[in-house]
């Protein structure tokens, strides 16, 4: 596309050629014809400019969780010919949208033929969720600036984020029951298969599924679950409650993601085989016990968009000895699966994540969370602003009791 | 803030005058029936937009290879016009003008001092002053003179990279006069370094442009054997350009012998030569000519004893005389026999005389053995200059204010 220089470098070319005209003078149509001729080799010239091109682009980090900082590596090369001028924007989906690293704009002044740069930026992980970087959008001016041209290089990946996943130190739901300790050689290695993770040290060769290797082209090992011993079924209300639309990543139903990620990790710390149980028809997830790398990929990627109520989604369904339900928004007609939990006789912790407390608001769950505890359901209520691993943990205020 | 609230009240005015004037210009050209006021209606609305659009170029500009470039582009526009015209004490003195405003402009470019906008301004009308002294006094090329000082004035107010454009815009119109009086192929020499130096300013602004404007700068490591290519492609767009220009000099078609637009002549009471004959070649439109003083003059263009190549009159309409003849006849103004590289003149301004007799009629050859015609003439004006003192002398023979002679 000309630019206004052209257009200017034409114009003047066009007066210079009526003067000439005028005036006879040979020089002043050397003149024009030198203007115009600069600005049509320049057309020329820059035909190649973004051609020839390939990229490339890396996270240094087989798995990314909410909150971390990971490190993306970008390099550009240039195939064929030279190329110069290269302004490049690059868009990192994985940092915040009022982060620097969400534009990163570079800028090359010169690439010669075979030549490649290289850029290595750190990203702060903003948010969950399953993301795919823009192809890479490249202009250049050159030569001399007289038409822009742009491309998109095609170098589009996707990346999937893990919820934010902190330690809990304390859960009564799961520290007041005794389980039945079974030595195993290593943790995590029992009878039945739940799922496929990346290989670790220390992970024996013969657990390693060589299906998802050739389909990952990366070494994946199997993971196992013993189902002799007691579970915990991790209950998450995914229904489309009217939450308020915001840009803040603190809304009440993140946060009950990432409790959810906290309970599931410390669940897997203390041997339980975990079980989810969320309305399938917005993501599908087996009944069987879940391997940890699958219970963050179901996590990174759910969103509140469920048609069913969590009543419904609990019905009849079986559920292990011990089951965590996490509330991000009000709804009372979930009262009644969880006293059929305690009138089973079932250990039952309820989260009710308090929407008023977040910074877009929404309905107080102060009263319901009072009517849980009425129920003698124990009931945790965490609110925004404090550490949500201090309020799970502490062993207050729940209400309630476990079946012992 | 919004583009509106940074952008100086000046260059609003600006804008504002080159929206006016388009129009003006735009409604002279209907009721004139110029087609030439249309392109330069449109120029101004161009330049008004591109006021409005660039505001980054206002701003001062600090790099000193730019302002480097932009003064060897505007020396080189002054030793062209100094090698046409021989001028060169002007050229030095406006190359020393040159350097030093652009001194002073990078020095003081985020704050100018009023003083020196002030002596800028007086200088460049000192400029223009001397230009008309020179007009009316014989001094050479008042018009060379003129745009080699102006450009060397205005650099005092070369600030931003806007003004430094513009400075290499005026550079340009040095170049353009340079290129009316040029009978040299040298010329092109200039031309070219003018080229390759604006050339080169567009390229090191896009590249401080684009260091400027990103916070992350990419180099790639070349080995030893890339950096010949880098050379290799300006040979390359060299050799490009050496095709394409006289593509475009073929392509377009040149309307030898007549112009496409008949300029507008403006009699001036200059009478001296060889200002009197054209004044500024570089305004094809406007083009000033000498004025006669009196009836009896002996001026006119084309019948002078001299003829400089430098200047270029307009043709008068006016009807100089009447023939009436049996034959078709070739008639030549004047001709001359000795050329010293700007003017042609003639080496033996001998008048040889010839007597009518009482019949009035002129015979040049007796000896003509061929079959003989007569023509008739009938003078409307007196014949300038050798013509006239031709004609003149014809007159003192002839009783009758419009002699005939058979």
């Amino acid at each position: 596309m000309p630019t206004a220089r052209a257009l200017t470098f034409l114009s003047a070319a066009l007066v210079l050629y009526l003067f000439a005209n005028q005036t006879q003078v040979g020089w002043l149509y050397v003149m024009s014809a030198l203007l115009a001729g600069v600005v049509l080799v320049a057309w020329w010239s820059g035909r190649s400019v973004l051609t020839g091109l390939s990229g490339r682009r890396q996270i240094n980090q087989v798995e990314l969780y909410e909150g971390e900082t990971v490190q993306i590596s970008l390099s550009l090369g240039k195939q064929k010919g030279s190329t110069f001028q290269l302004r490049v924007d690059e868009h990192c989906p994985l940092a915040a949208p009022d982060s620097p690293r969400a534009a990163i704009k570079l800028f090359v002044p010169a690439l010669p033929d075979g030549g490649m740069v290289a850029f290595d930026y750190d990203v702060l992980v903003d948010r969950r969720g399953m993301y795919e970087f823009p192809p890479l959008a490249i202009t250049s001016r050159a030569p001399f600036g007289f038409f822009k041209r742009q491309r998109a290089l095609p170098i589009a990946m996707r990346a999937l984020v893990y919820p934010e996943v902190r330690p809990l130190l304390h859960l009564d739901l799961l520290d007041k029951r005794a389980t039945p300790e079974v030595t195993r050689q290593r943790a995590g290695v029992g009878y039945e298969v739940i799922g496929v993770r990346p290989f670790r040290t220390g992970d024996s060769a013969r657990h390693i599924h060589w299906r998802s290797v050739a389909r990952t082209n990366e070494l994946m090992s199997k993971e196992f679950a013993d189902e002799t011993q007691p579970g915990l079924t991790l209950v998450l209300d995914v229904y489309g409650h009217p939450f308020p639309q915001t840009e803040s990543k603190h809304t009440s139903f993140e946060w009950a993601v990432k409790i959810a990620a906290s309970v599931g990790e410390y669940a897997r710390r203390k041997g339980y085989p975990l079980h989810v149980l969320v309305d399938d028809q917005v993501l599908a997830i087996p009944v069987s016990p879940v391997s940890w790398s699958a219970l963050l990929q179901y996590l990174g990627r759910i969103q509140p968009t469920g048609k069913r109520r969590l009543g419904q989604v609990m019905g009849n369904q079986p559920t292990q000895a011990s089951t965590a339900v996490i509330l991000p928004w009000l709804d009372p007609d979930a009262l009644e699966p969880l006293l059929a939990l305690r009138h089973r006789r079932l250990d039952v912790l309820a989260v009710v994540v308090d929407a008023e407390s977040f910074p877009a608001g929404g309905i107080s769950m102060q009263a319901f969370a009072a009517q849980l505890r009425g129920a003698g359901i124990p009931t945790r209520h965490v609110r925004f602003g404090d550490d949500w691993t201090t309020q799970l943990s502490d062993l207050s205020d729940v209400g309630g009791a476990y079946e012992r | 803030m919004s583009d509106k609230a940074v952008r100086p009240s000046s260059t609003h005015a600006l804008q504002i005058m080159l929206y006016a004037m388009a129009i003006v210009i735009l409604i002279g050209g209907v009721v004139f029936k110029i087609w030439m006021a249309g392109a330069l209606a449109l120029f101004s609305l161009f330049m008004a937009r591109r006021l409005g659009a660039n505001k980054t170029a206002r701003q001062p500009e600090s790099s000193i290879g730019l302002r480097q470039i932009t003064f060897a582009v505007q020396a080189i526009s002054i030793l062209a016009v100094a090698y046409t015209t021989q001028l060169w004490l002007v050229a030095f003195v406006s190359i020393m003008i040159l350097a030093f405003g652009h001194r002073l402009a990078h020095q003081y470019r985020d704050k100018p001092l009023l003083p020196i906008r002030v002596g800028a301004f007086i200088g460049l009308h000192l400029a223009f002053a001397w230009m008309l002294f020179g007009l009316f006094n014989g001094q050479p090329y008042p018009q060379a003179q003129v745009a080699m000082l102006a450009m060397a004035m205005v650099s005092f107010e070369l600030f931003s990279r806007f003004n430094l454009a513009s400075g290499m815009g005026i550079g340009m119109l040095n170049l353009y006069v340079a290129a009316t009086l040029s009978r040299d192929v040298l010329f092109g020499a200039f031309l070219l370094l003018f080229l390759t130096l604006m050339l080169a300013f567009l390229w090191k602004a896009d590249n401080e442009d684009g260091i400027k404007d990103n916070p992350v700068i990419l180099r790639a490591a070349a080995p030893p054997r890339r950096q010949g290519r880098w050379a290799a492609w300006g040979v390359r767009f060299a050799f490009l350009l050496s095709l394409a220009v006289p593509l475009v000099f073929i392509v377009t078609p040149h309307f030898a012998g007549y112009p496409i637009i008949p300029p507008f002549s403006l009699q001036l009471p200059i009478s001296k030569r060889p200002s009197a004959q054209v004044i500024n070649p570089a305004l094809p439109l406007l083009q000033a000519t000498g004025m006669l003083s009196s009836e009896d003059s002996e001026y006119y263009y084309g019948f002078s004893d001299q003829l400089d190549l430098s200047y270029r009159g307009n043709l008068s309409d006016t009807i100089m005389m009447y023939v009436r003849s049996p034959a078709w006849s070739y008639w030549r103004g004047y001709a001359y026999d000795y050329y010293n590289g700007r003017t042609w003149s003639q080496s033996n301004d001998a008048l040889l005389t010839f007597y009518s007799g009482r019949q009035r009629r002129f015979v040049f050859d007796n000896d003509v053995l061929e079959e003989t015609f007569v023509q008739t003439f009938i003078l409307r004006r007196t014949c300038p200059m050798s013509c006239g003192r031709v004609v003149r002398r014809l007159k003192s023979f002839s009783r009758r204010k419009n002699w005939r002679w058979t």
